[in-house]
């Protein structure tokens, strides 16, 4: 749990813990214990929120059907960024890279939501497992600095006193709880499962940031620049880059943090990067007749909505409050008083970025970066705090069994003045000082744990973990509407600090019984549906037609012509059209009302579902 | 790169920031008439830049 002292090969130095009374000992542990427990009870839920995902057959969240047409399409071969004009009306706005690493799986179970969905959770622990990684890492670098600098001074001096080092501790608790952090925030839980790209592109984030700090320690202790090493980095950013666009934010981190450390590196790696990415970028472009600038460029010019954004900040900085105070204290630490980490300026830069959350069409999962950056800083941060109390705390009362007093000089605003204090109740203010610290860092964190609280309540042992944990079993949430009438708030079992959340609530039987009627409605007529989610068609093996956001988007930036979508439905050229949030421009809102009734409403993972015929014609 | 080189770097940028919110007044763009809310944000960012840049200044030759 903690640090200790060394005492060269002279003598056994006390830890200092040791120094303490038995339950002041006992106290931290059991409060390390409840912290690590409230974090695995988070990952549990999250195993618990994915599994049911897996088995959902149809869009949970708006958007997933369309990344698993991407998915399909490039299992076949086939671009998916195509010409919107004409049928099918369909055209992605992300880069390939996760539908790619998805393809395997729908060779093999075919066009399945559980395979994205298994690869974007896997991400996410590969994610967590980093961030475990890199503060583990970080304070076993410290351990093995500390000893070094010890076995050096032991060769300069036979001294007993000036071979005392303390050796910083490694605290796995504390590497564990900031990786199941990562886990435990609600942005992550929400979004992990689901088939998007998002979390995959903050698995090649992290992976890139934590392995250029390795890269960059190893190659400062060594003397030695490691190229192949920062290549991967380089690497991981691409394939982070080409993941998702917003990962240009994490690039700027990282040939920022590398022109402080070494400019002339920084330019020679970054004039390459920027090459191979434009080179691919280009390349893309021509093999898809410039479908690819338009759909993954212009279409994401959207207009930026303060107000989104604002309440997405304040609710950020509300559920990871302990996160973001520790990680933006270090980083100001550091500014001033070491130099800056990777981590630090990772952070920043993330959380400034975190501003194209106000963007329309954008989310909580734009966090997702910082709250990564955040933990880092945070499990670093925490552990140099402890080290530090642990360190004061000491003081040799019997380093050789002949009663040698700690005459080690102490540095004050760097004048070097002589211990004389008064030995033990110097000892005990210490002591108090560091047990303080040993209790309220697992304090705060069982406090932040309680701040991120989210869990389903549909099992009664769910709900009663809920009850037992003062907190609700239910929720009352009206259905959303948009194609239909309002209807009244209905209990959902699903708890969420973040407030009325649509995703969080593991899809139940009903759901999936509700997707296959919608399915069995559309299966009356003969042609694919016109839909806004693609699940219904891609169940019926029919063709996915129009990608709703995309299409507005264009239409939003005058890039979309709909003459011959207008015609299809004004010709009723589709036996069914089913809405669920009316995303289509208002153009297609408008051919759709004029051709088309509503003869059914499904209700389906808190939506309800317009179900519409063509209207007979006079 | 030292922290003084880089308070220099932050007082550029912060002036930068400022200089290009007045500019974007004299070239039209933007929807308000004199200073409009999103020039005030950016322009207090700077400001906070030039200052963070101003205390970094005498932490001398430390590294960055």
């Amino acid at each position: 749990m903690s640090g200790k002292w060394q005492v060269g090969k002279l003598a056994s130095g006390k830890s200092a813990s040791g120094e303490l009374a038995g339950w002041q000992v006992v106290l931290p542990r059991v409060l390390i214990g409840l912290a690590l427990l409230a974090f695995v009870g988070y990952f549990i839920v999250y195993v618990i929120y994915a599994w049911h995902l897996f088995q959902f057959p149809f869009d949970y969240d708006q958007g997933e059907g369309f990344e698993l047409m991407d998915t399909v399409l490039f299992s076949q071969g086939q671009w998916p960024y195509r010409d919107n004009d004409v049928y099918p009306f369909y055209s992605s706005n992300y880069p390939p890279l996760f539908h790619i690493f998805t393809v395997p799986l729908v060779w093999l179970f075919g066009p399945q939501y559980w395979t994205g969905r298994l690869v974007s959770f896997l991400g996410t622990l590969v994610t967590a497992v980093a961030i475990t990684y890199a503060v583990r890492k970080d304070a076993e670098g410290r351990v093995g600095d500390a000893e070094r600098r010890r076995e050096k001074k032991e060769k300069k001096t036979s001294a007993i006193s000036a071979s005392l080092r303390f050796i910083p501790g490694k605290r796995p608790w504390l590497s564990l709880i900031v990786g199941l952090g990562f886990l435990a925030s609600n942005y992550v839980y929400h979004v992990g499962p689901l088939f998007r790209q998002h979390m995959f592109m903050v698995m090649f984030e992290t992976l890139a940031v934590v392995w250029l700090a390795r890269t960059i320690d190893q190659e400062e202790a060594a003397g030695q620049r490691n190229n192949r090493a920062l290549l991967v980095v380089m690497i991981l950013l691409l394939f982070a880059g080409y993941t998702k666009q917003l990962a240009y934010a994490t690039v700027a981190a990282v040939f920022i943090f590398l022109f402080l450390r070494q400019p002339k590196r920084a330019v020679l790696w970054a004039v390459p990067f920027a090459a191979v990415t434009g080179l691919i970028f280009l390349w893309i472009n021509a093999a898809t007749d410039g479908f690819w600038f338009l759909n993954t460029v212009t279409a994401n010019v959207n207009p930026f909505v303060p107000g989104q954004f604002e309440g997405l900040f304040r609710q950020w900085f509300r559920l990871h409050t302990l996160f973001i105070v520790v990680a933006a204290g270090f980083a100001a630490y550091q500014l001033y008083f070491e130099r800056l980490s990777v981590y630090s300026i990772w952070f920043v830069v993330a959380a400034l970025n975190s501003v194209t959350a106000g963007k329309w069409g954008a989310g909580e999962s734009y966090f997702a970066t910082a709250v990564a950056a955040s933990l880092i800083l945070t499990g670093l941060a925490l552990n140099r705090l402890l080290d530090w109390a642990e360190r004061m705390s000491f003081i040799p009362v019997d380093v050789s069994g002949i009663g040698i007093p700690d005459t080690r000089p102490v540095k004050r605003f760097g004048i070097s003045k002589s211990r004389n204090i008064p030995f033990l109740s110097t000892h005990l203010k210490r002591t108090h000082w560091q047990f303080a610290l040993q209790t309220i860092i697992p304090l705060l964190l069982l406090w932040q744990a309680g701040k991120l609280f989210h869990m389903p309540t549909h099992t009664p042992t769910l709900a009663a973990i809920a009850t037992a944990l003062g907190q609700p079993t239910e929720v009352m949430i009206a259905p959303q509407t948009s194609c239909s009438a309002p209807r009244d708030p209905e209990p959902i079992p699903y708890v969420d600090s973040a407030g009325v959340s649509l995703l969080g609530r593991p899809p139940s039987k009903a759901d999936t019984a509700a997707g296959i009627a919608i399915t069995k409605l559309i299966a009356r007529g003969k042609t694919a549906a016109f839909a806004e989610d693609a699940g219904f068609n891609f169940y019926l093996g029919r063709d996915v037609v129009t990608n709703p956001t995309q299409l507005l988007n264009l239409y939003n930036n005058n890039a979309v012509d709909l003459t011959e979508m207008l015609a299809m439905l004004d010709g009723q050229a589709f036996d069914t059209v089913v809405l669920r949030a009316q995303f289509y421009p208002p153009e297609v809102l408008n051919a759709i009302g004029q051709r088309y009734e509503t003869t059914d409403l499904v209700q389906m993972n808190g939506f309800v579902y317009c179900i519409m015929t063509p209207r007979s014609v006079e | 790169m030292t922290k003084r080189q880089l308070g220099f770097v932050f007082i550029a940028l912060g002036v930068l920031a400022a200089a290009g919110m007045f500019l974007m007044d004299l070239v039209g763009a933007g929807q308000f008439q004199g200073i409009g809310p999103a020039q005030r944000l950016a322009l207090i960012g700077a400001g906070v830049v030039i200052f963070v840049g101003l205390t970094l200044l005498p932490f001398g030759d430390n590294p960055a």
